[in-house]
């Protein structure tokens, strides 16, 4: 073959490769393969010629995938479109739930403007109502670990949907989620139970989550959902029935706290009377219990008292207890809390909750809690009150004067001076100068 | 010569075929750049269905459904012929709704049928007496049952409301707590068509004069559910703020010490001085006057002025102003302000705006196309803050594509472009992926010292509590996952140390696995 027609050769084969590539050209722009963004934004049909148009509901798992993937070439706003994500998401699933989450899982995991801790990001949650219908489905995506890592956020979703639809459901499952996941899932049988959700009672719930070891529930969830026995009043029997169970054991623990919820507006003698003879360790639970459900000024610090006699130094610094008092001194009895914290006997574990006693009395009128300081005996606690009656005339009252005079009168030198560093973060903070 | 004629057809029928389909596939990968796309799923694409062909009729089809423009009721809008008697035409159209043969007897395509008619009965009657309409409605046990007022509050109400104007329908737009929603988007949509305030003034005084004024205090208190993603989540009177024109500030103010409550004052001031640099210049002035004194608790005031300072249509040196006036400045540098500030505009901006990010992670939008939208949406920019917007714009859109985003740190010094590398490790990446953040990782430069290796891995201790909650084992299992190497090591140790605060049995079972002895 000579030059000539190699070259010749060639070029023809050139020629209709250009062809080709001129003819795909050309089929694809009439096609509409460059329409994509004005057809989905202008919400004209770009369905192909002669394609019926079938209503979403209709559809398989494959067309609602195209349309995912054709939101791609829209244009929006962030809000628009996690929008129609999240309507195509909820449809997407009623056909195949599987594949809707994963599309989701594709998507960024971040909700705008949430704060740092978000369960489930701005899509999963929209599978809730899936979730609920098809609980077994769910929770064998969740034990499989069928999304990778995103597994987690969908659990929460799970969690959260299930429970409060079937209760039941997930208190089977209780015990094979993780020691993280538990006392979640646990609190969310408990709302559901209270919602009157699945037709399952609280006693339900008790014989299911009491056969789990106490590493998996404690006494302190257990105890939601337990209920007196034998009537509701019966505090000999259940006494009995402590003192027949013997140890410190979990149930015994739920008795105990059961017998504290059932005296919890009692006078303390009353509760005193019905805790003797039995064990150190569950009086201090009952009188806890009573404590933590009380009502009446008299009986809250009547309790305490209790606590303190029982040497419950480790219930008495628990801030429960501190948020207790408040909560009684913000109820018209600010001056008898103060009065009755300046009894209590002055130790590390009580500091914290002398303040707590003599905090909302101390800020209310600066007049009165400064004539009520000046009568106190000279005492570690009359000490405290003053530096207490410094911050509040810092932070509530914007009073630097009061709390000078509050702080010029502590007469422990080395107390005053941290009292005094207290007010410095705040002159810093405030900007406060001395005119 | 007959058999090479043969193979010269065959050659050129393949130049021909091979021509058309090069061309064609290129075509169809440049329609959504598979480079720029995140892996897509398995599952979706598990039929045997060309995925791309039809997607946006699919797209379209589904927006017109989701709008109503494509529905049963959209459809029997225009069949159904108005009926003489239109209150007889709905009861006859509600009767048997509800009940056991509703639940049981009708399949879900019967009853959505069943449903649209009652729409559209409902439609004609309210053209014409909507008080007596919905008074039956909201009446009817079966209507109730069948959960009607709640979806003619979707369509009827929004189509009747919107034709007959907010102010002719507060009368039975007002009545229930169910329809206030319709009656909020329907006001703000008149007010941004041009009616301004002083079309919210009537209507306020028209809800003023009806019974159920106290309930619509309490329902514009709280954020609005909307249909509309701008409105949704947003309280009432902010967006009555937000779509007050400039020329009506005095008005507006008026209205701010004629209400009562603090928390009203604040969302009309709020959502107006958030509309332009105009309007937060002229509720800065106002602050700083006697006028707004007495009507406004000092803490209000402090949060007017981070609204004003949020407003990236005000002037740069304003901005600064109050922000040097903030106890949190204290010692920080002009400079350092500007770039904070600047910062919070690139959030906003791509938060509020045109999804940005969306269109970035998934290649239809290039870098240079976000960074002239981000140009356009920030005029104020000024030159010292070119430096602070790189950076945010860069910590933005690494989270979506680390690499593509990568050539916006191309104009910084290296030292510069360096550091803003290894603070992205920890600054950034807080709700997104591990497999995105891990990706990052990989273009992060090697540390050349021991400070810089300890900035390098600091993004594994600080999200480890969050990963933990959010993911619980399933991170644990993903970090057992990840390649050998510090990143694995520290993601392990930041486990550890996590779960020993809590639960230190647990740690040292993890510390067990993590970390196997050696036989």
């Amino acid at each position: 073959m000579s030059r000539i027609s190699r070259a010749i050769l060639l070029a023809s084969h050139l020629l209709l490769l250009a062809a080709g590539g001129w003819i795909a050209w050309q089929s694809a722009t009439r096609g509409g393969l460059f329409q994509q963004e004005s057809a989905a934004k202008s919400g004209k049909p770009g369905r192909p010629q002669g394609a019926a148009y079938r209503p979403a509901k209709q559809w398989t798992g494959s067309e609602y995938a195209r349309a995912w993937k054709a939101l791609r070439g829209g244009i929006y706003t962030t809000k628009e479109r996690v929008q129609v994500q999240r309507d195509l998401l909820e449809r997407w699933a009623e056909v195949d739930l599987a594949a809707a989450i994963e599309a989701a899982l594709g998507e960024t995991w971040d909700r705008d403007g949430g704060t740092g801790f978000d369960p489930s990001g701005p899509l999963l949650d929209v599978f809730s109502e899936a979730l609920a219908n098809n609980p077994q489905e769910g929770w064998d995506m969740i034990r499989g670990r069928q999304f990778g890592v995103g597994t987690g956020m969908l659990r929460r979703v799970w969690m959260e949907s299930v429970g409060m639809k079937d209760p039941l459901f997930l208190a089977n499952r209780v015990a094979e989620l993780s020691w993280r996941d538990r006392p979640v899932a646990i609190g969310i049988c408990h709302a559901a139970v209270e919602a009157g959700a699945g037709g399952v009672t609280e006693a339900g719930l008790f014989r299911i989550f009491a056969e789990l070891p106490p590493e998996m529930v404690s006494a302190e969830q257990l105890v939601e959902f337990a209920s007196l026995p034998a009537g509701a009043m019966d505090l000999l029997a259940l006494k009995q029935e402590i003192i027949r169970m013997g140890g410190d054991g979990r149930m015994v623990k739920v008795q105990a706290m059961l017998l504290g919820q059932a005296l919890a507006d009692q006078p303390a003698e009353v509760v005193a009377g019905e805790i003797d003879g039995l064990p150190q360790a569950v009086r201090e639970e009952v009188i806890w219990a009573a404590f933590k459900d009380s009502g009446t000024p008299e009986s809250v610090l009547g309790q305490v008292d209790l606590l303190v006699d029982e040497e419950a130094w480790a219930k008495l610094e628990n801030p429960e207890t501190g948020q207790q008092l408040r909560k009684t001194a913000r109820s018209g009895t600010a001056r008898e809390v103060a009065d009755w914290a300046m009894t209590l006997p002055v130790r590390q574990e009580t500091l914290e909750l002398f303040q707590h006693g003599v905090e909302i009395f101390l800020a209310e009128n600066l007049e009165i809690s400064g004539r009520w300081l000046d009568e106190l005996p000279d005492s570690v606690w009359r000490d405290r009150a003053y530096a207490g009656f410094s911050q509040a005339a810092l932070n509530v009252h914007n009073n630097s004067r009061a709390s000078r005079w509050a702080l010029n009168r502590i007469g422990d030198q080395d107390f005053k001076s941290e009292a005094e560093d207290w007010r410095t973060q705040w002159e810093k903070r405030t900007g406060w100068t001395k005119k | 010569m007959a058999r090479t004629s043969k193979i010269l057809l065959v050659t050129h029928v393949l130049a021909l075929v091979l021509g058309y389909g090069v061309v064609r596939k290129s075509l169809e990968r440049g329609q959504v750049n598979d480079e720029d796309t995140p892996e897509f799923t398995k599952l979706a694409d598990r039929d045997e269905q060309s995925p791309s062909d039809d997607g946006d009729g699919l797209l379209a089809d589904f927006l017109n459904e989701r709008s109503g423009k494509k529905s049963r009721y959209a459809e029997l809008k225009t069949a159904l012929p108005v009926a003489k008697d239109l209150k007889g035409a709905v009861v006859s159209a509600v009767a048997g709704l509800g009940g056991a043969d509703w639940r049981s007897g009708l399949t879900r395509e019967e009853q959505a049928a069943r449903v649209a008619e009652v729409e559209v009965r409902v439609l004609h009657w309210m053209k014409d007496n909507p008080l007596e309409a919905m008074g039956f409605v909201m009446n009817d046990p079966a209507c109730e049952e069948a959960g009607i007022p709640e979806l003619l509050d979707k369509h009827v109400f929004l189509e009747t409301a919107t034709e007959k104007g907010v102010l002719n329908s507060v009368d039975w737009l007002a009545r229930d707590p169910l329809t206030f929603g319709t009656l909020c988007a329907v006001a703000l949509n008149e007010m941004r068509a041009g009616g301004g305030f002083a079309m919210y003034e009537k209507l306020a005084e028209a809800i003023w004069r009806s019974s159920s004024r106290d309930a619509f205090l309490e329902f514009r208190a709280e954020p609005l559910v909307s249909e509309n993603p701008a409105d949704d989540g947003e309280r009432f009177l902010r967006l009555v703020g937000a779509a007050t024109r400039f020329e009506e500030r005095d008005r507006l103010l008026a209205m701010v010490k004629r209400i009562r409550g603090t928390a009203d004052k604040t969302d009309l001031l709020a959502g107006f001085a958030g509309s332009s640099g105009a309007a937060a210049e002229w509720l800065r002035t106002v602050l700083k006057g006697d006028e707004l004194k007495g009507e406004l608790p000092r803490g209000s005031r402090d949060d007017l002025n981070q609204e004003i300072l949020g407003v990236a249509g005000l002037e740069m040196d304003r901005r600064l102003e109050i922000f040097q006036e903030d106890p949190t400045s204290e010692g920080r540098s002009r400079q350092e302000l500007v770039d904070e500030l600047i910062g919070w505009d690139v959030v906003s901006l791509l938060e509020n705006g045109r999804d940005w990010r969306f269109e970035f992670r998934n290649g239809k939008a290039s870098l240079d196309d976000v960074l002239t939208a981000v140009r356009r949406g920030l005029p104020k920019l000024p030159e010292a803050g070119e430096e602070a917007m790189g950076v945010a714009l860069y910590r933005e859109l690494a989270e979506e594509n680390p690499k593509k985003a990568l050539p916006l740190l191309d104009p910084f010094p290296p030292d510069r472009r360096r550091e803003v590398l290894l603070d992205s490790t920890w600054l950034n990446f807080v709700n997104v992926s591990p497999d995105d953040f891990l990706r990052f990782l990989a273009d992060v430069p090697e540390a050349k010292s021991p400070e810089e290796q300890e900035r390098k891995l600091k993004g594994w201790s600080t999200r480890a509590p969050a990963y933990l909650w959010r993911y619980g084992d399933d991170y644990i299992e993903w970090v057992k996952q990840m390649p050998p190497g510090i990143h694995r090591e520290a993601a392990m140790n930041s486990i550890l140390l996590a779960t020993a605060g809590e639960n230190p049995e647990q740690a040292r079972e993890l510390g067990e696995q993590f970390y196997p002895r050696k036989p």
